[in-house]
């Protein structure tokens, strides 16, 4: 589908015509038309998967298209590398960023450029500290040229990479998640400061899963759907249910299967005295997280949402016997919880689904049936010899009860689309049959139908009476899956939102550190 | 795939020698005859290097290295040359050799696991530690007095060696095929972090590995000193090198997570066939070439060393699938 | 320079100056029984006089591995990179060569196979640390093949007793040490190229967004190494009255490595200064000779050398443990 492209004023900087992407048969972004013109701060949204990413990387040169043809300056051009792209004028401030800690931030700066020289050819530092100085001035930002980068606050580092690209004459900015990671008054100092670079006569092309953000910030709105730029309009003629209804393109109910029985949970953790599977009390970790208490009950999905680097991830890690807290104490199925190591979590029944899967679950050339076969190792072996047998007969067990779509047992795992990847993950600890599940960001980067599937698994875990702690970033799953949602904010649990407070938006700002927009969650 | 190819490669090296050494090979017999000597007297000198490399597999595969191999063999040998022979050998010179294999090995592991070292630093480390030792034990001397122990001569024999060989890479490699052990390793090996994810104790299991390592050191001491029944200072240097070769040509890659225990004996037969080989070839190489064939060993050990891991880092992920 | 150093760094030289002080009083102390203290003193002197000397062929090695060691490589070779060097000057040595052309052709092939060691790991794609373990052993043949091939009735070792090619290793070792160690302490002040071989260390993906040619990076660095090994090995032979190409800087690697991290340069890359490494390389020494009077068993002296190389090297690894381990969490 084409949409119109309203251009507010002046020739295009950067056009894509009709420009896809797929990969491995799996199409990550349809023929898209879009164009960005000078001085214009143009905002990216989209649900997780949506196809932000891949259309990031393809203007900033990491991909190249399939087909379609992208024009910068009226020029059609060939972006086959992202120092291609820099060269142009196209830079792409990632939220993770790349940088060399222990280098001064004026060598930063200037990395790859030529250096100032006193006579003799020596390094004239103090001169390159004062062009970083004026380069950061004239970007308008505050940072000392000359410590450490590593150093650095997360906003400073990112202001620090704009000062860079744009001293390098960058015509087009590209912003992932600037503020994904930054607490509220930092993401303010970085909003005001895009709004002084866009009046200069920058483009900004800028992703966020913050649309008040967006919505304050953009000229023009370009949603993302399943791959598909389904809307692009005007960011005045748009209003926040308007963009997640452009986003989501469906009604939530549809979205989240909900087989349980609403009423045993829906009161509130109060009214249950139940079966708590799993209690924390009180949890502190320093650096990480401080005084954290909850409880998960037999049958009951509980969300924690939050920003990245709230402190969540770092939470369930202590709780799957990682690392050990400071303080605090746990209660695994009415036990005192006390895991020397995973292992422990692992026997007592307790699963972690890690984040990053290909960071901290996979080994992309081993193969589906060993990835699968470790999670139940200890089932699978007598006198410490693996039964060869029963090994394929569980593994292809799994494959078909969780459709993992494969070639077969021995297909590499690293060839398989993420989404059966994820899925592959989460069966081996099912296989377990665990009564605790711990699942951090359980759907990201996982195609639409995976992610489908990884839901209704979860809801069928909670009826059938586990209990299910879910981390989640992507707020209308963990809005839309959940009994109740936990929100943290830097390190602390700030709010507890359930029934008619288990919205959106009351999560979000609970999770930026703002104050609840309705009376009765104060009292959580 | 890269069974066949080490095979073929094998083949070539015995016809290669064989011509080299003036052998007779017109006929079958000749052949057979030329093979069953070779055998005969390769199977008792290569059992060191193969044992050692079924150990160096594991260790390859948990990512890490073993550089100190010789120096453990030469230490565990020393330690056990001060006991007199007899038949009390048997029961303190060979425990206590078991003992101090061990305990070598967890130190190196104690080194990589528990103080983070990386394993090339930490074991060129140790190498050169347990070289030292073993001067400190042995001085200047050289001590013999493995055969005047009641059947440890066997050991060194064809028979015995076929035996210890049979025993660690056929009972050991069975064991491997099959065990937890081994998919904990691998998973340590392919991806330490997910490893610790999936509950796998890896410290434990680096030291474990280590261990293992330093016990096949006594088992490769006990070999070497029945055949050559000496030991001093300077015993085995070198060899962590035609260890690490072998398993490497073997498809073992050194990144970790992948191993093949038939391709690492396959490899240390090609390198002790190779290794033989130059030393069959002396008269031949006196007269045809200007330096010792011995040297040119290392050379081309290093040279092995850079084609089998590029060989592996290219083909590495076709093979075996 | 020392705004640039980062903190660990810094701290790790005032640590290792305050250790150095420690190690010559402690050699005093060892040369104060039987003797009076101006004695011991005026002997401490004579014992240090030959320091230089002694220090220069591991002092230079110990500067180029720093800084392939800052680009996230290492070079395992160079104890067998000085046999060749070596071997090269005893086959220019043993066709009457004149010494200038004898410690040129040592330079040339010492630096150029470290040089070769790095272009290599380049072109195949494989980590230096294999390529240079290859390098271990069949440097050590290359240099037994070539005495073997070049220099005739060669024995086992050659003797050179002309004075004259001890010149440089002997008499103008202090001089190398300063104009080498000068030039490269010049280098990390004023010179932009160790900043990108650090930075090449810390965030290679940083450098290429950056435009910087990664290969050829590693490769100056390498080159750079290679010209301070080739220096070093240069040193060595001439410092010495035979040369044994077997048995010739035998396990000279370790002791550098040791030094280097010592010096506060990270292992694996990314951080670290020249200076350190020359207080590294000094404190090594200075531990050896306390060692040679607190030991007085020659048979002892490995097993203790490597026994404190290991102690220094997983004294330095423990302190980066508590971090690496969370770093690996995350």
């Amino acid at each position: 589908m084409s949409t119109h492209v309203p251009l507010s004023s002046g020739s295009p900087l950067l056009e894509l015509a009709g420009v896809c992407r797929s990969f491995g048969g799996v199409v990550a972004l349809e023929p898209t038309t879009l164009a960005v013109v000078p001085g214009e701060i143009l905002g990216l949204v989209g649900e997780n998967g949506a196809g932000k990413s891949t259309l990031i990387r393809l203007i900033s040169g990491v991909l190249s298209p399939d087909h379609g043809e992208i024009s910068w300056q009226g020029r059609g051009v060939e972006l086959d590398s992202p120092r291609r792209a820099i060269d142009l004028g196209i830079a792409t401030i990632h939220q993770e960023l790349e940088y060399c800690g222990h280098l001064t931030v004026a060598e930063n700066m200037l990395l790859g450029e030529r250096w100032p020289r006193r006579w003799g050819g020596r390094i004239d530092w103090e001169a390159m500290r004062a062009e970083a100085g004026r380069r950061l001035l004239r970007a308008g930002c505050e940072v000392a040229a000359d410590v450490e980068f590593s150093r650095l606050t997360a906003v400073e580092k990112q202001l620090v990479a704009i000062a860079t690209a744009l001293a390098r004459d960058a015509r087009l900015l590209i912003l992932d998640e600037p503020t994904a990671s930054l607490a509220a008054p930092d993401a303010r100092r970085l909003i005001d400061h895009l709004k002084t670079i866009r009046d200069s006569g920058v483009a900004i092309i800028y992703v966020s899963h913050r649309l008040d953000e967006v919505l304050e910030l953009s000229d023009r709105i370009a949603v993302l759907r399943d791959g598909e730029l389904v809307h692009l309009a005007e960011a005045e003629a748009l209003d926040g249910p308007d963009l997640v209804r452009e986003m989501v393109g469906r009604p939530l109910q549809q979205v989240f299967p909900r087989t349980r029985d609403d009423s045993s949970t829906g009161d509130g953790p109060s009214s249950t005295t139940g079966n708590v599977l799993l209690r924390v009390q009180n949890l502190s970790r320093n650096g990480m997280f401080e005084g954290v208490s909850l409880d998960v009950q037999a049958g009951e999905v509980v969300g924690l949402a939050g920003l990245v680097g709230a402190g969540r991830s770092e939470l369930a890690r202590a709780i799957y016997g990682l690392y050990r807290p400071d303080s605090g104490t746990m209660e695994l199925l009415g036990q005192p919880w006390q895991p020397k190591s995973p292992w422990d979590a692992l026997e007592a029944g307790l699963v972690y689904l890690p984040e990053e899967r290909k960071r901290h679950g996979l080994v992309a050339d081993h193969d589906v049936s060993s990835t699968l076969a470790i999670g139940i190792r200890d089932r699978l072996t007598r006198w410490g010899l693996v039964r060869e047998a029963e090994q394929r007969r569980r593994v292809t067990g799994m494959i078909s009860a969780y459709d993992i779509r494969c070639s077969g047992p021995g297909q590499l795992v690293g060839t398989l689309s993420g989404g059966n990847q994820q899925k592959a993950l989460l069966a081996r600890w099912l296989e377990r049959d665990p009564r605790v599940l711990i699942l951090d960001e359980p759907t990201r980067g996982v195609d639409v139908g995976a992610k489908a599937e990884i839901h209704s698994v979860v809801d069928r875990l909670a009826a059938a009476g586990h209990g299910v702690l879910l981390i989640s970033s992507d707020l209308p799953e963990v809005v839309g899956m959940s009994d109740r949602v936990l929100v943290m904010s830097r390190g602390s649990l700030v709010a507890e939102c359930h029934g008619e407070t288990q919205t959106e938006r009351e999560v979000l700002q609970a999770a930026a550190g703002l104050a609840p927009v309705s009376r009765e969650a104060e009292g959580c | 795939m890269r069974v066949v190819a080490l095979l073929v490669l094998l083949v070539l090296e015995l016809a290669v020698f064989a011509s080299v050494s003036g052998a007779d090979m017109s006929s079958m017999s000749g052949i057979l005859n030329y093979l069953e000597l070779k055998f005969l007297d390769l199977v008792p000198g290569l059992a060191p290097v193969l044992v050692l490399s079924v150990g160096m597999t594991l260790v390859l595969v948990t990512a890490g290295i073993d550089l100190s191999v010789g120096s453990m063999l030469a230490l565990v040998a020393a330690v056990m040359s001060l006991f007199d022979g007899g038949t009390a050998f048997w029961f303190t010179a060979v425990p206590l050799g078991l003992v101090v294999g061990v305990g070598l090995g967890l130190f190196n592991g104690a080194l990589v696991a528990r103080l983070d070292v990386p394993p090339i630093v930490a074991t060129l480390g140790t190498m050169i530690f347990y070289r030292g030792l073993c001067q400190l034990v042995m001085r200047d001397a050289e001590r013999a007095p493995f055969f005047d122990v009641p059947g440890y001569e066997w050991l060194g024999g064809f028979s015995g060696a076929l035996v210890t060989v049979g025993l660690v890479a056929g009972v050991g490699g069975w064991f491997w095929g099959r065990s937890r052990w081994r998919r904990e390793l691998l998973l340590v090996g392919g991806n330490r972090v997910a490893a610790r994810y999936a509950g796998v104790p890896v410290d434990r299991r680096l030291m474990e590995t280590y261990a293992v390592m330093g016990m096949l050191a006594w088992v490769a001491a006990t070999c070497f000193t029945a055949r050559n029944g000496a030991v001093n200072a300077s015993t085995a240097t070198g060899l962590e090198l035609k260890v690490i070769v072998a398993v490497v040509l073997g498809g073992t890659r050194v990144e970790g997570g992948r191993g093949s225990l038939i391709g690492s004996v396959l490899g240390a037969l090609l390198v002790a066939v190779l290794d033989d080989g130059l030393r069959e070839a002396k008269g031949w190489s006196d007269e045809h070439l200007p330096f010792e064939i011995s040297h040119f060993r290392y050379l081309l050990l290093g040279l092995l060393l850079v084609v089998g891991v590029w060989l592996n880092t290219r083909i590495g992920h076709r093979d075996e699938g | 320079m020392l705004t640039r150093m980062t903190a660990p760094v810094r701290r790790r030289m005032v640590w290792l100056l305050a250790g150095n002080m420690g190690l010559l009083l402690l050699i005093l102390a060892c040369l104060l029984p039987g003797d009076t203290v101006p004695g011991a003193v005026s002997r401490l002197g004579t014992v240090l006089v030959d320091t230089p000397r002694n220090i220069a062929p591991e002092m230079l090695a110990a500067i180029g591995l720093t800084a392939i060691i800052w680009t996230g490589a290492i070079d395992l070779s160079i104890g067998s990179v000085m046999a060749v060097g070596g071997a090269v000057f005893a086959m220019g040595y043993s066709h009457g060569a004149p010494p200038l052309v004898c410690f040129g052709g040592c330079l040339l092939a010492a630096g150029g196979l470290v040089a070769g060691n790095g272009l290599l790991a380049r072109w195949l794609g494989i980590p230096a640390l294999i390529v240079t373990l290859a390098g271990l052993a069949a440097y050590r043949g290359l240099a037994l093949v070539l005495v073997n091939v070049g220099v005739p009735g060669f024995d086992g070792n050659l003797t050179v007793p002309e004075e004259i090619f001890r010149v440089p290793g002997r008499d103008w070792a202090v001089w190398f040490l300063l104009f080498a160690v000068g030039g490269a302490v010049w280098c990390e002040l004023f010179g932009r190229l160790p900043r990108l071989w650090l930075a090449h260390g810390s965030s290679p993906a940083a450098c290429r967004l950056h435009g910087l040619d990664l290969s050829r990076l590693a490769v100056s660095a390498f080159l750079f190494g290679g010209f301070y090994l080739g220096l070093g090995a240069t040193l060595y032979v001439s410092n010495q009255q035979t040369i044994d190409p077997a048995r010739m800087a035998l396990g000279f690697e370790l002791s550098v490595i040791a030094a280097v991290v010592l010096g506060g340069t990270n292992i694996f890359g990314g951080e670290g200064s020249f200076l350190g490494t020359l207080l590294g390389v000094l404190f090594l020494y200075l531990a050896r000779q306390a060692l040679i009077y607190a030991f007085d068993d020659p048979h002892a002296r490995q097993a203790v050398e490597g026994a404190l190389i290991l102690g220094v090297i997983g004294f330095d690894c423990v302190l980066h443990r508590a971090a690496h381990r969370m770093e690996e969490l995350k």
